[in-house]
């Protein structure tokens, strides 16, 4: 027994006990079971709302590049791990999310008010699409890559101390397609395809080299179970970028960071938003056990769960704008119609269409979680 | 011609002013450039990229290619008198810090002959109403990426319909979360799911067809 993890540990004191190979067979096999709930993370705010508790506001960090980190950020850090891991055995997940967010100096994010009427002095982040640190070769060759990956698996690896017996952590490092157009902007990638692929080709190696460094620093700890990749590939009516370009440029490299993480036995989930579906093949065959993320509009959960629900586990669906805007009542209809086409089939664990953000309303995310008892009671003759 | 329009559905910026140059110096007259090769080049850009074949780098490389051409034709059209086909208000609602879809409605309108006049990201209402007020443009295109800032359409359509301005022109909505019934419900005029489609519906708006 690890004699950090059984002094940090959150005991899970309710009825359900968190399994984490629980949702590892929810994802990885076409048997029914009562369906099991996740996404690749919650908002700060949505935590702390969910948990009557007052949260650390992470983005008054990002709004203050020079804020130097002290003893006190770090210690609100760790205290916020823990309330995500609190978080998610009270909605009854069975595993934890942690971040091992890579610092890329220089890529900009803009900070805007939340217009959600649900979160007092919510913001969100965006990238920005025009510029990024890494625009030209004189960039590249003075940038600064991270390197300090210890650091920025720590919160992660102290993630791991905290979660109970049967829980583990999946941590999310980001991806490359996102991290490579973030660093150069998405326009001035796009030029650079055509103006200077071989800078383009640069920067994606360096992005995979520091990666795969940061997943390969999480393989050893044995209550990490693997990593939720937040890559997104796709806009409303396809990808980004072309196939052949993700295919040429970003897969394989995608792939070799997946069978890293299967090598160690842990499991590889990536969340792509968008109209992914011409690569939906590739996801499967890259090997990543499970894909989050759906969107109505472009293709409902059960569609793609029927296409493809034999060959990946899918999670999630139930859309962000019926999470949002919906009433408890169209939370739990929705859901209900994605228990019986999805769970039913087996791999399969319910989710949001994106994640359970601090727009949503906990009412309704609340909603979905007591819908799934209800349909595992109906079904099951058991909450979980 | 033929060389030019696949210089720019090619994106081949720097051929693309070259061979821009070339023709004016052999006497073609400007319109006919921009009518006969480069909306055209750019028209069939947009249906690439509504038939997904072409992708987010392909069209902004075309659009810039086109942009290019078009500054070195721009003073030789000006001269001839020759007048934009119509002009259009663009702008992301407020809360809504996301560009990218709405510059590809802007490069397509623009690369279909229309004057564009952008107001940017995070736009509230007032300036909507300000700009419909200054610029008295024939379509407004709304665009939002969020689930929650779509909300803000529904705003900045009062606000257009309190000024008095509703009847003024047509109003169009655009964006991940945008559905047709999001737009029957906020009285908006039309949807469109893609830059394409808000171009083709411009043009059908200056040409009286819609």
């Amino acid at each position: 027994m690890d004699i950090l993890h059984s002094l940090l540990k959150i005991n899970a004191r309710g009825e359900r006990k968190p399994d984490f190979e629980r949702f590892v067979h929810a994802i990885t096999t076409n048997e029914p079971a009562p369906v099991t709930v996740g996404d690749i993370f919650a908002d700060i705010e949505t935590v702390g709302n969910f948990l009557s508790v007052k949260v650390f506001d992470w983005y008054k960090l990002a709004e203050d590049p020079d804020h130097k980190i002290g003893y006190k950020e770090v210690w609100e850090g760790f205290r916020l791990a823990r309330n995500f891991v609190r978080f998610c055995i009270a909605a009854g997940w069975d595993y934890t999310f942690a971040f091992s967010t890579i610092p890329f100096p220089g890529v900009t994010v803009s900070i805007n008010e939340n217009t959600s009427t649900e979160v007092e002095d919510g913001k969100r982040g965006w990238a920005d699409d025009n510029r990024g640190p890494i625009m030209s070769w004189q960039d590249f060759e003075n940038y600064k890559w991270p390197k300090n990956y210890r650091s920025i698996n720590a919160m992660s690896l102290a993630t791991a101390k905290c979660v109970p017996d049967g829980m583990k952590v999946m941590v999310i490092p980001g991806g490359m397609f996102e991290w490579t157009t973030w660093l150069m902007g998405l326009v001035p990638f796009s030029y650079a395809l055509a103006d200077n692929p071989e800078l383009v080709d640069a920067v994606i190696e360096k992005v995979y080299e520091t990666i795969y460094k940061v997943v390969e620093g999480l393989m050893e700890e044995p209550n990490i179970g693997g990593i939720f990749m937040g890559d997104d590939l796709g806009y409303a009516t396809g990808t980004m970028i072309s196939p052949k370009v993700l295919r040429e440029k970003f897969f394989p490299r995608t792939k070799k960071i997946v069978d890293l993480v299967h090598s160690a036995n842990k499991i590889a989930v990536l969340h792509s938003c968008g109209n992914v579906y011409s690569v939906m093949d590739d996801i499967i065959e890259m090997g990543f056990d499970a894909k989050h993320s759906f969107e109505d509009k472009i293709m409902p959960v059960e569609q793609v769960h029927a296409k493809w629900g034999d060959r990946i586990g899918i999670i999630g669906g139930v859309d962000m704008d019926i999470m949002a805007q919906g009433s408890e009542a169209d939370v739990r209809k929705r859901t209900r119609e994605i228990l019986d086409a999805c769970a039913s089939k087996g791999r399969y664990v319910l989710g949001t269409g994106n994640s359970v953000a601090n727009y949503i309303p906990i009412k309704n995310y609340k909603a979905l979680l007591s819908e799934a008892q209800d349909w595992n009671m109906d079904n099951f003759g058991r909450k979980w | 011609m033929e060389q030019l329009r696949k210089f720019v559905k090619t994106g081949k910026a720097k051929e693309t002013t070259e061979r821009v140059q070339v023709l004016l110096d052999e006497g073609k007259e400007p319109d006919a450039i921009m009518k006969d090769a480069l909306i055209p080049a750019m028209d069939e850009v947009g249906d690439l990229f509504q038939k997904g074949e072409y992708f987010v780098p392909e069209m902004l490389l075309a659009a810039r290619a086109m942009q290019q051409g078009l500054a070195v034709l721009k003073p030789r059209l000006i001269a001839s008198g020759i007048e934009p086909i119509g002009k259009v208000l663009v702008g992301t609602v407020k809360g809504d810090l996301h560009d990218i879809g709405k510059n590809l409605v802007v490069m397509a309108l623009e690369g279909a002959g229309f004057e564009v006049i952008d107001l940017g990201t995070d736009v509230p209402p007032e300036k909507f109403v300000q700009a419909i007020k200054e610029h008295k443009p024939k379509v407004v295109g709304l665009s939002a990426l969020l689930t929650t800032t779509m909300q803000a359409m529904k705003d900045t359509i009062n606000a257009i319909k309190s000024a008095g301005l509703r009847d003024r022109g047509k109003i169009m909505i655009g964006g991940a979360p945008i559905r047709q019934e999001f737009c029957d419900e906020i009285g908006a005029d039309f949807y469109g799911p893609d830059s394409t489609s808000g171009r083709n519906y411009a043009r059908d708006v200056v040409t009286g067809e819609a």
